[in-house]
């Protein structure tokens, strides 16, 4: 198989579409799933479509297409197939068992510092967790990867107004949902 | 008139802060035009609130980029050869399962689809033998609840109309599923669900009311062992009266039967060659306080009994073995015993124990999963937790249910993790390692089950 695979890949160079595209998408599907191991299983369902759509010779895998329509073709995949994760999230939960989440000894004799962290990490996940999948899309869009209003509405086939318009308020709903859980505490020991 | 106000903060807001909110957020996004802009910074330049706020929003920015980003940075990188295989294994799963009748396919976890976490020469072919062994098991169980449908000269009887559902799963083997059901097994031909033999034999149709109950099954090349369970007496007391038996796996015919002489066993594990029998805590003899805490071992080859051992506490767990110890979970510890001879190697503490206090002593429905590998012993507890008291009419229960990875060697803790709260109290949980052995699935059975009905 190893031969049909190369060949195949030949017409497009995938790998350096994998090279260039795979920890944005994978961080993107991490803001969005809030989970590691399903936003990894995610990315490579990604790739499987698009490797699928290259061999078919789909636009934009063929070698004349934009490099930006392709980036705008991964990331709309894979906020649908993130957002149909979301919609069956809770059915069946993995746990990593090899490393596992923190080991005990080490829990309790660095608790302070550790946890503090470990907090932090939480509570921006929640919040995350809390926007809704069009808002959180955007603010991770733009957060992450910078990307801007015309660019956001057309990885998500919005408008660049209602783009802008859902960037901000997942903005200000991400600062409230963070603010909710602890309100005596702000990021970067902003005063609150 | 003053318009200030302030906020929970301290700082003194006014009317423009909060017309000027949707445009502060985007500050630092590049989505303002100049005008914007200049409006902006004009406010900010004389608004401590607001100060805050983008300083807060910038932080939190900065907050996610470094959740996320180095996390993804970090991943192990996907590569070509990795995705052709995935997306090729991907489609000969699903022109494998055309026709099949299979569930939803969210069921099944995207995890053991990923190329770069399976054995990368077995995906392919794995899951080609999943689907097939689907769609097996789909005709003979079709083939089972079908009302008599005899097919002509030359073909076994099928059954007649199954008044009872199969009591466990069917196991299948060398072209043979064998059912387990409310009164006996029956042995199916994969191909068509015709009737090999049964057990006990001569079996057509399955009575209602039947009271024998098939606990398990085990199948060893030629031979199929079955727990099963008949009504009896046992010193006065009408009870379930547990046997083990050895059948052929041809023909069904016994090779060997034995009494189990501990009314409360309900699970059965084979370790090489010896058979583990143990009771669980729900069992149907959960009252016979001193019957559920024995684990006896016998012999395959002549179902003589091996050893026995009787713990300090019920056993809340089916049995699982794994590098020459079996492993079982009480209503408060994980026990490993030798297999060889049943000596306890140690125990280790998980669940509070039934004697702690605000701990529920009837706790029925509190339960211990257990899986074994890779020199480690996971298992997920769960127990009822009282609090307050009848007497005072201030009773209350919840559930505390842990995640606990021990070491195989000596059963000290790894690591724990506390698993949400169950709400709806007797729901089961269920432990299985994924195939690697890197993951473990914990599902509240129900919860699937509601998820299940709801996709209906």
């Amino acid at each position: 198989m190893g031969e049909n695979v190369e060949a195949a890949a030949g017409s497009l160079d995938f790998g350096t579409l994998l090279d260039r595209h795979q920890a944005a998408l994978l961080a993107f599907l991490r803001g969005l799933v809030s989970d590691a191991e399903l936003a990894r299983d995610l990315l490579q369902d990604v790739f499987c479509d698009a490797w699928r759509a290259a061999l078919r010779g789909d636009r934009p895998f063929v070698a004349d297409a934009d490099d930006t329509d392709r980036r705008n073709w991964l990331f709309h995949v894979a906020y649908q197939r993130a957002i149909s994760a979301r919609r069956h999230r809770g059915v069946l939960r993995w746990e990593l068992l090899d490393v596992g989440p923190m080991p005990l000894r080490e829990r309790l004799e660095a608790p302070q510092r550790l946890e503090d962290r470990l907090s932090e990490q939480d509570a921006v996940r929640v919040a995350l967790a809390s926007l809704a999948d069009d808002d959180a899309a955007c603010l991770l869009l733009n957060v992450l990867h910078g990307f801007v209003a015309s660019e956001i509405a057309a990885i998500l086939g919005l408008t660049p107004d209602a783009a802008k318009k859902r960037l901000s308020r997942a903005k200000q709903r991400l600062r409230a949902a963070y603010l909710a859980q602890n309100p005596k505490q702000a990021p970067g020991g902003v005063f609150v | 008139m003053n318009m200030n106000h302030s906020s929970a903060n301290g700082f003194s807001r006014r009317p423009e802060c909060d017309a000027l909110a949707s445009l502060l957020v985007l500050r630092d996004t590049g989505m303002l035009d100049a005008e914007e802009n200049a409006r902006v910074e004009r406010h900010l330049a004389t608004c401590a609130a607001c100060q805050n706020d983008v300083a807060l929003d910038t932080a939190l920015a900065g907050h996610v980029r470094a959740v996320l980003l180095p996390a993804a940075h970090a991943a192990p990188a996907l590569t070509v050869r990795e995705i052709a295989r995935a997306a090729m294994a991907e489609e000969e799963e699903m022109a494998a399962s055309d026709g099949a009748a299979s569930d939803a396919p969210e069921d099944r976890p995207g995890v053991a689809r990923r190329a770069f976490h399976s054995q990368q020469s077995s995906g392919a072919s794995r899951y080609g033998g999943l689907a097939a062994l689907a769609a097996a098991l789909a005709v003979v169980l079709l083939a089972a609840y079908i009302f008599g449908s005899h097919t002509g000269s030359g073909r076994a009887t099928h059954l007649g109309p199954v008044a009872t559902a199969a009591t466990k799963s069917p196991s299948l083997a060398q072209e043979t599923v064998y059912l387990p059901t409310a009164d006996g097994i029956y042995a199916l031909r994969a191909s068509d669900g015709a009737v090999r033999w049964t057990f006990p034999a001569g079996m057509t149709t399955l009575p209602i009311n039947s009271s024998q109950a098939i606990y398990g099954l085990s199948l060893d090349h030629a031979t199929l062992y079955v727990l099963a369970s008949a009504p009896g007496y046992r010193e006065s007391a009408y009870v379930q009266v547990p046997s083990l038996y050895a059948l052929s796996a041809a023909d069904g015919s016994v090779r060997w039967s034995v009494r189990v002489p501990d009314p409360a066993v309900t699970s059965l594990l084979q370790v090489g060659h010896l058979l583990v029998v143990a009771p669980m805590g729900r069992g149907a003899h959960a009252y016979f306080s001193e019957d559920n805490q024995s684990i006896l071992a016998f012999d395959t080859a002549n179902g003589k009994l091996v050893w026995s051992r009787v713990l300090d506490e019920p056993v809340y767990s089916k049995p699982v073995a794994d590098g020459g110890s079996v492993y079982v979970g009480t209503t408060g510890h994980v026990v490993a015993l030798n297999s060889a001879d049943g000596v306890v190697r140690w125990t280790s503490p998980i669940l509070p124990s039934v004697q702690q206090e605000g701990t529920n002593p009837a706790a029925s429905n509190s339960s211990v999963a257990l899986t074994a590998a890779g020199g480690r012993v996971y298992a997920l507890g769960k127990r009822a937790m009282k609090q307050g008291s009848y007497a005072s009419g201030t009773w209350e229960s919840n559930w505390e249910a842990n995640f606990y990875a021990l070491a195989a060697s000596d059963g000290s803790h790894l690591w724990w993790e506390s698993v949400e709260n169950d709400p709806w109290g007797t729901a089961g949980y269920s432990l299985r390692p994924h195939a690697d052995r890197r993951y473990g699935v914990c599902a509240l059975w129900r919860r699937h089950r509601r998820d299940l009905s709801r996709r209906r």
